[in-house]
């Protein structure tokens, strides 16, 4: 789902090693390397700023800050990282680091101290100002660039059993943030003051990232920006929470007329998940939650229906009628039914993909 | 309930706007250009201009947003993603507004219906253009890009208004927050449970983000991100309190301990505020950056810390509009003018007390310095325990 980022994300930005201890970064690793062999790949350079951060967070357990930074991935040794503002060793998991390049040669130095000669992959450049892609094309002219953007992909679609962990971690948060919700609502509070709430649960559990949507009566869903004493009689919301590195989401969704529009939405969600499974393609999931809406379906499906997350939010596939992308055991999807309007109504449901159909991680609807 | 009176929908808002644009179209001339594009990517961040935001009063969600600025028809204005067309339209006072999925894709399509492939474009922020958004400005105009930005800056940095209601409402919530952060802050609790509840304070005044850094320790060596570290007695808790109302940002640095601090803690402390003095002192229309950056770097190797001097940045500029005079360092030679905003921390490194944060955010006027925090001279906080 398309959120509004904040200026930077501030909460428990840590590398939790009880959870993602060594070891799992260097499985990690191993699998990146294996799929660069695999694409001969001597080398591989990931880009990230501060809202796209993916890839370096899988390989490091990093959260850059910045504007932007590079991670290398060479044929042996830990990653290296390239950034403005350096973590500490304690921090995340790196070899060897120093500053952005300065496109001086200092990259193509660096990239020959490492060994890394020959083809390199590219990363997360679709990100990147295209200002600094020409300027790194320009210095590493003597190398075979090619997109590395599908291989990190194919290593990071299928979560691992300790990511999934995380997950349900962000899912266990979002509980408590969607009570706090509801419990600013039941304490009268305006809709944006009640949002607010649900946010600072959500942080005080450790959430370093909060994504909120919200819709009233009439109006489209939006980003929390301003404070209005307004209290509506309907208020419907998707939050997301981010923790150590990994999303879920959750709607809600209060007032009159809900109630029969979320059966609806549950119904629509309920014949999406019976879809679930691996092997499906991601647009069979969506042609069966559309024509469980029907007439609502045109509403449903501009919010979109859903897509994969983990490390990222907005994680391919996408559920939607045209995609092509096949779904795959242990991805995580988070499907939903946003409706705007005179009653507004946000439905989700957070499951994963496993052996034998979808287990169901986090159910979100009419409270 | 928050005091902010300012929404996107506010005539006052609209004016600003107007204005800008107006300006912006006189530039344009001045410079024989057709149309002028506005690109945002949708990542904020408040060292950096929000072209499509100052241009139109729009934040994006991205990925893509353009202001397409024809020197004489109205402006159009490219958001995504599609289901983002209302926000626009209450926020923008640009009435042409078009929610697509793909902005680059629309932008061609504009392009070859307006007929402006052979239009003289001018371009603001191209070094900061994702490549697919670049391509299809390079694609869609025949006539090389040239750069803006300079023109930009000239009209920008100078703030409106509106930018300096929203700034002083900005800096009472910085205000307010940091002595909530004395309230609230207490042994034993995270930091990012401190965090989150600076960030719920500032969000229920009125606030729509907060670039919020801020650390614990005995001894810092730096300002970072929070972590999950305890707060405990005796810790210099170093905070950069930067809410933005609107868009706009300010910041304060503040230092806390928890506790009653050592008296070489104040009187270390007492050496930067008065380094943030001496700074104020220069920030005077017609002086450098440099030569306010002077000024603080003297006070402090005056007191005998020169070698700890590492050309560390004294401040900056506050966006998402103009961050003109930019970082405020020592080879900067941007003359200061009435109307510029910017933050004035003279942050040190002392060996007795490690890293501590001192500063104020500043209006230029023409009569003298203007700091929009309503604290005066600074000195160390304490954290009651």
């Amino acid at each position: 789902m398309i959120t509004m980022p904040g200026v930077v994300t501030h909460g428990r930005l840590v590398w939790d090693q009880a959870l993602f201890p060594p070891d799992e970064q260097e499985q990690r690793l191993d699998a990146v390397r294996s799929a660069m062999r695999g694409e001969g790949l001597d080398g591989l350079l990931v880009f990230a700023d501060g809202v796209h951060h993916a890839d370096t967070v899988y390989l490091t357990q990093w959260f850059p800050m910045e504007l932007w930074s590079v991670v290398i991935v060479s044929g042996s040794g830990l990653p290296s990282i390239l950034s403005q503002l350096v973590p500490t060793p304690a921090r995340a998991w790196f070899g060897t680091s120093g500053r952005i390049p300065a496109f001086d040669g200092d990259l193509a130095r660096m990239l020959g101290q490492l060994g890394v000669r020959g083809q390199l992959g590219l990363a997360g450049f679709e990100y990147a100002p295209g200002a600094v892609l020409d300027r790194l094309r320009d210095e590493l002219a003597a190398y075979r660039l090619q997109p590395a953007d599908e291989l990190m992909r194919a290593v990071t679609r299928r979560l691992r059993p300790r990511e999934l962990s995380a997950v349900r971690l962000a899912a266990r948060t979002l509980e408590q943030a969607a009570a706090a919700l509801a419990a600013s609502r039941g304490g009268g509070q305006s809709d944006t003051a009640a949002l607010v709430e649900a946010e600072a649960a959500a942080r005080r559990l450790g959430a370093s990232d909060v994504r909120i949507l919200y819709a009233t009566p009439g109006g489209a869903y939006g980003p929390l920006e301003r404070q209005r004493d307004r209290r509506s009689d309907a208020l419907a919301a998707y939050l997301a929470a981010e923790v150590l590195g990994y999303w879920a989401d959750v709607g809600v969704s209060f007032g009159p007329g809900t109630a029969d529009l979320g059966m609806r939405c549950s119904d629509a969600l309920e014949a999406m998940t019976t879809h679930l499974r691996a092997g499906v393609r991601a647009a069979e999931v969506a042609r069966a939650g559309l024509a469980s809406l029907g007439e609502l379906g045109a509403t449903a499906a501009r919010y979109g229906l859903g897509n994969a997350v983990g490390l990222s939010l907005d994680g391919r596939p996408h559920l939607a009628p045209d995609s092509r992308d096949v779904l795959e055991q242990d991805m995580v999807v988070s499907m939903r039914v946003m409706i705007d309007g005179a009653a507004p109504v946000a439905a989700t449901r957070l499951a994963l993909i496993g052996g034998h159909g979808a287990e169901v991680l986090l159910d979100g609807g009419p409270a | 309930m928050s005091d902010v009176p300012l929404a996107g929908d506010e005539p006052v808002l609209q004016v600003a706007v107007q204005r800008r644009i107006a300006e912006l179209r006189r530039r344009m001339a001045s410079e024989g250009a057709d149309v002028a594009l506005f690109y945002s990517s949708g990542v904020h961040t408040f060292l950096l201009v929000d072209h499509v935001r100052y241009v139109s009063g729009f934040k994006c969600m991205g990925p893509d947003a353009i202001v397409v600025l024809p020197k004489d028809n109205p402006p159009t204005l490219l958001v995504s993603p599609v289901w983002d067309e209302d926000r626009a339209r209450r926020q923008s006072p640009i009435e042409d507004v078009v929610a697509t999925q793909d902005v680059p894709a629309a932008l061609r399509r504009l392009v070859e219906e307006r007929r402006l492939a052979t239009a003289a474009v001018v371009v603001t922020g191209l070094d900061r253009i994702t490549a697919p958004a670049r391509e299809a400005l390079t694609e869609s105009f025949r006539l090389p890009l040239r750069s803006f930005d300079s023109s930009f800056d000239e009209v920008a940095a100078i703030r409106d208004h509106y930018e300096l209601a929203l700034a002083r409402a900005a800096a009472r919530i910085a205000d307010e927050a940091n002595e909530h952060l004395l309230a609230t802050a207490a042994v034993g609790m995270p930091e990012y449970v401190l965090a989150a509840e600076l960030v719920r304070f500032t969000k229920s005044r009125g606030a729509d983000d907060n670039f919020l850094l801020l650390a614990s320790s005995q001894h810092n060596r730096g300002v970072r991100p929070v972590s999950d570290r305890l707060l405990d007695r005796g810790d210099f808790v170093i905070s950069e309190l930067t809410p933005s109302v609107c868009g706009q940002f300010v910041q304060i640095n503040r230092t806390a301990v928890v506790g009653e601090p050592a008296p070489q803690a104040r009187g270390a402390y007492d050496v930067l505020a008065g380094a943030l003095e001496a700074g104020l002192s220069r920030a005077v229309a017609g002086t450098t950056v440099g030569e306010m950056v002077g000024a603080i770097d003297g006070m402090i190797a005056g007191a005998g810390y020169g070698g700890h001097l590492t050309g560390r940045r004294r401040g900056h500029g506050l966006g998402l509009g103009s961050v003109v005079p930019g970082d405020l360092v020592a080879g900067n030679d941007t003359v200061l003018r009435p109307g510029m905003i910017f933050t004035l921390h003279p942050n040190q490194y002392l060996p007795a007390t490690g890293y501590l944060m001192c500063g104020q955010p500043v209006l230029v006027t023409e009569r003298g310095p203007e700091v929009l925090s309503a604290r005066g001279s600074l000195s160390l906080d304490v954290v009651p325990v």
